[in-house]
């Protein structure tokens, strides 16, 4: 088997991500209708679908289902840290008004829960047990990938919410990515570091040997290989996305607010 | 430069300086007692363990290292407080002086990497003074960690060198091209933006330690991605200067050079960040040239540029710019024939860190070349402290802004009064001074940029979080090297020796004070006394209840041969859980203090802001015990 092969023959045409996908645009395309969505929305919304079916029907997703923890890591991050995000950018907001129409809230309990759960939903997946329980059974397969993009959304809710009224000011927000970053960072360090297999079901070699051959021998991605790679994943471009979140929300804390704006939320 | 009258705390500020001073001597104290600290500047275990290095020059080097990392810390937490508490009116943080915003970003970067390196000290001493093995290799232990816990620090550090220059050069190279800074908002934010990325990239400092290719590529890419916010920032500089009138004062002369040099210093660390080329570099002296041109084409000029610049502020008195001159011709000429060469020797295969070399083609000429250019410039220090004495004697006056500069330091008089100013300027945009001066072209007229809106803070419970966050990153690291040594031996010499039940117990015991001091402090808010007393007491109590078991649980362990030296579980045990002992033990001298006052009857419902402070402290020490309990005694990650 080949490379083109793979990227070629390896997608899942039977998963249920096609029909969501397909819903989910659908309902975009009147939400975007009606609300008068700008190109950029769209763009986003293009590549939350698009993550989403990188994440659970592309080659990406058979690599990840039993030979490489490394592609288990990627399809992980893309569901917790792409795919919310990108979906919360897309949304447009009905009115301008909308924006800073709402009270603000005085003790948004969504700063730390949403914190905690896009931390915790990763670490939690990454108990042996649980691991190896979500790539044995359907069902608990299903659980993880909605609890990954819900924690996700949980996440960037405070930071991206669609509703200005509802984010935290700009520097509250770059900490609490900083904060965000360091979780994931530990976890990151832990599985490239650890000797012992954080997903055991990697190790032991089941399903196509042409794959297993191609994974192991071609591409050189032993069981320690991949771990270290997955952990790396997690540790360093997570970071990145986690930086440019930063640096975006520096630059609109540098921008003067428009004239007569109500008073900013004060967290 | 931000209108303050003094730095939020002044007597922390005075603590500071002399823990640096005396941190300092007691470095320099070593070569007095016949041994000086010979380990090089990383101190690499296993050449600084006491096998390799039995004089007690490491030793002071260990504890000269960890009085100035504590100075460091104390003074980077009251600059950070002394940023968002200080500021005049109108000074909002996104209109402050880049100096003052690179020196914000630079403290959080003490905050979080000296700690990394005063893990790594306590670790080294413990082996050194009490016979543990954490970076012994024969005995169990990993001289790669002491590498790993050194560039966690050693990174930043490079940064915490930098970022106050670059500030500096972005003071310096506006006012002497008369114009603001060409993209302030991409100057911060891409200082921000090295300040985050540096804390991640430790690992290409060992690159030629073998961590295999997959760690290589990825700490290849993450280090390569520095040189897009440095470039950014030449950039800007370059572009500050396009279209400027520009002064070639001997400020601008050094600032310009460094413009050059440190650009030459950021290209070779690009090539440093290739890991193959770090492997045929590495331990050369291209290693040096790189680093030289960064900290001393860089840094260093950038601190002559800023000395020329802001020493009429600081003596009332200009540098004699002729003298100055001098100075800066024979400091480019020598550090350029010094260092420049050394990138050719480094190429032919020249070693560094070795007091001769081999009598090879052209080394010879090229050495020659570096060792004149280095007299140059001794001759150029002498020539600028001549300038100093004489200019501080017989100088001309500055008056109180001789540049015609733009921020707020340069509206008091020079020397400054004892307290700074009669009277703050207005400040409505990002150069107040200027727009004072030229009211006819100020920069608020044309261009907004976002009001002052602060929340109000308290002073003292900043201080504490910034604080516990660099306490924070001291225990990860302790706690890391115990999941390191125990992963695959520590579940049968922990389940064998320690007795989980008890200590759930007194885990609830102290987390039990942490619930009686959140509500004395509510009680002493609501100005109930006897309540805030009594529960302020009960939480002495339980903590002071929690530290006998401790003492003990170590008995018993000592009694059954478990000691510090015995194995790799007792090294961790005893170090991680007896550091979390002495948290606790300066918690409860903090809380007695507070516990007198209040009997005293000085401390009122107005100043419950020091309670909530320390309690921040205690409260964290109780979330440490978590993490420790579940590590240690639950075994959650080993």
């Amino acid at each position: 088997m080949t490379n083109l092969q793979i990227l070629t023959g390896l997608w899942y045409w039977q998963s249920p991500a096609w029909w969501i996908t397909l819903a989910a645009a659908s309902s975009y395309a009147v939400v975007a209708w009606r609300r008068r969505a700008r190109p950029r929305h769209i763009a986003f919304f293009a590549i939350s679908a698009a993550a989403f079916l990188i994440a659970l029907a592309s080659p990406l997703a058979v690599l990840a289902s039993r030979y490489l923890f490394s592609a288990h890591m990627a399809q992980h991050m893309l569901l917790l840290l792409i795919v919310p995000l990108c979906a919360m950018l897309a949304w447009p907001v009905a009115s301008p008004a909308a924006a800073t129409d709402r009270a603000p809230i005085r003790r948004p309990a969504t700063v730390p829960l949403g914190w905690a759960a896009g931390v915790g939903a990763m670490w939690f997946w990454h108990i042996p047990a649980m691991c190896t329980a979500s790539m044995s059974s359907p069902v608990v397969f299903g659980i993880q990938v909605i609890s990954l993009i819900a924690a996700g959304a949980a996440f960037w809710w405070p930071v991206f919410s669609p509703v200005a009224a509802r984010r935290m000011q700009p520097h509250l927000a770059a900490m609490y990515l900083f904060a965000g970053c360091v979780g994931c960072s530990l976890l990151g360090i832990y599985v490239a570091f650890s000797p012992v297999s954080v997903c055991p079901l990697y190790c032991t070699p089941s399903g196509s040997s042409e794959l297993l051959n191609l994974v192991r021998d071609q591409w050189g991605l032993t069981p320690r290989i991949d771990q270290q790679v997955g952990g790396l994943l997690m540790w360093v471009p997570a970071c990145l996305v986690y930086a440019g979140a930063i640096l975006t929300k520096i630059s609109t804390w540098y921008q003067v607010p428009e004239q007569n704006p109500r008073p900013v939320t004060e967290l | 430069m931000i209108g303050a009258r003094d730095v939020a705390f002044p007597r922390l500020n005075a603590f500071g300086y002399w823990l640096v001073l005396f941190g300092g001597i007691l470095l320099h104290y070593s070569f007095l007692t016949g041994g000086a600290p010979n380990a090089g500047w990383f101190n690499y275990a296993p050449l600084s363990e006491r096998a390799y290095s039995s004089l007690s020059g490491v030793d002071y080097w260990l504890l000269a290292l960890l009085v100035l990392g504590i100075g460091s810390v104390t003074s980077a937490i009251n600059l950070i407080v002394t940023i968002i508490m200080c500021r005049a009116p109108g000074m909002s943080l996104q209109r402050v002086p880049l100096f003052v915003w690179m020196w914000f970003i630079t403290a959080f970067l003490i905050v979080l990497a000296i700690p990394a390196l005063n893990s790594a000290l306590v670790l080294l001493l413990i082996d050194r003074t009490l016979g543990s093995a954490f970076f012994d290799a024969s005995r169990g232990g990993s001289a790669l960690l002491w590498q790993h816990y050194f560039w966690i620090f050693g990174h930043p550090e490079v940064y915490i060198l930098a970022l106050p220059a670059f500030g500096m050069i972005s003071e310096v190279i506006p006012v002497f091209s008369r114009k603001p800074i060409y993209g302030y908002e991409l100057v911060a934010g891409s200082t921000l933006a090295i300040g985050i990325l540096s804390m991640g990239v430790w690992a290409h400092h060992m690159f030629a330690v073998g961590l295999g290719p997959t760690y290589d590529i990825f700490f290849a890419i993450s280090s390569l991605l520095i040189a897009i916010p440095t470039g950014i920032k030449v950039l800007n500089w370059t572009a500050t200067l396009w279209g400027g009138s520009i002064r070639l004062t001997t400020s601008m002369c050094f600032a310009i050079a460094f413009l050059i040099q440190f650009t030459i210093g950021g290209l070779t660390g690009v090539m440093f960040a290739v890991a193959p080329i770090d492997w045929q570099l590495t331990d050369t002296y291209f290693v040096v040239a790189h680093f030289h041109y960064v900290l001393f084409g860089g840094t260093i000029f950038a601190l002559f540029a800023g000395g020329f610049y802001w020493f009429p502020k600081m003596t009332g008195r200009l540098l004699d710019e002729r003298l100055g001159k001098t100075t800066f011709w024979l400091m480019v000429l020598g550090f350029n024939m010094t260092f420049f060469v050394q990138h050719f020797l480094g190429l032919m295969g020249m070693p560094r860190r070795t007091y001769t070399y081999g009598d090879h083609p052209g080394w010879h000429a090229l050495n020659a070349i570096s060792t004149i250019g280095a007299f140059f410039m001794g001759i150029a220090i002498l020539v600028f402290l001549w300038n100093v004495i004489r200019s501080r004697r017989a100088g001309s006056l500055a008056g109180d802004n001789p540049w015609d500069a733009f921020t707020l330091e340069w509206a008091t008089s020079s020397p400054p009064a004892e307290q700074n100013f009669a009277q703050v300027p207005p400040v409505k945009s990002r150069r107040p001074v200027w727009d004072l001066n030229h009211p006819e072209l100020a920069d608020w007229k044309t261009g907004r940029t976002p009001e002052d809106r602060r929340a109000p803070h308290s002073a003292a419970k900043l201080a504490s979080g910034c604080f516990i966050v660099s306490e924070a990153m001291f225990f990860l690291l302790l706690v890391t090297a115990y999941v390191v040594f125990n992963r695959a031996t520590g579940k049968n010499a922990s389940a064998r020796v320690l007795e989980v039940g008890r200590t759930a117990l007194f885990t609830i015991i102290l987390l039990a004070s942490s619930v009686t001091l959140w509500r004395a402090e509510r009680a002493l808010r609501n100005d109930d006394r006897q309540g805030f007393l009594k529960r302020l007491g009960i939480t002495l109590g339980l903590g002071a209840v929690f530290l006998v078991n401790q003492a003990a649980e170590y008995a018993g362990l000592l009694h059954r041969g478990v000691n510090i030296s015995s194995s790799m579980f007792g090294s961790t045990f005893f170090t991680v859980t007896g550091f979390h002992g002495l948290h606790v033990f300066a918690g409860l001298v903090a809380l007695a203090v507070l516990f007198a006052l209040g009997k005293k009857g000085r401390l009122t419902s107005g100043r419950s802001d020091i309670l909530s402070a320390i309690g921040y402290y205690w409260h964290f020490v109780d979330v440490v015990w978590i993490v420790v309990f579940s590590v240690i005694y639950l075994r959650v990650l080993a």
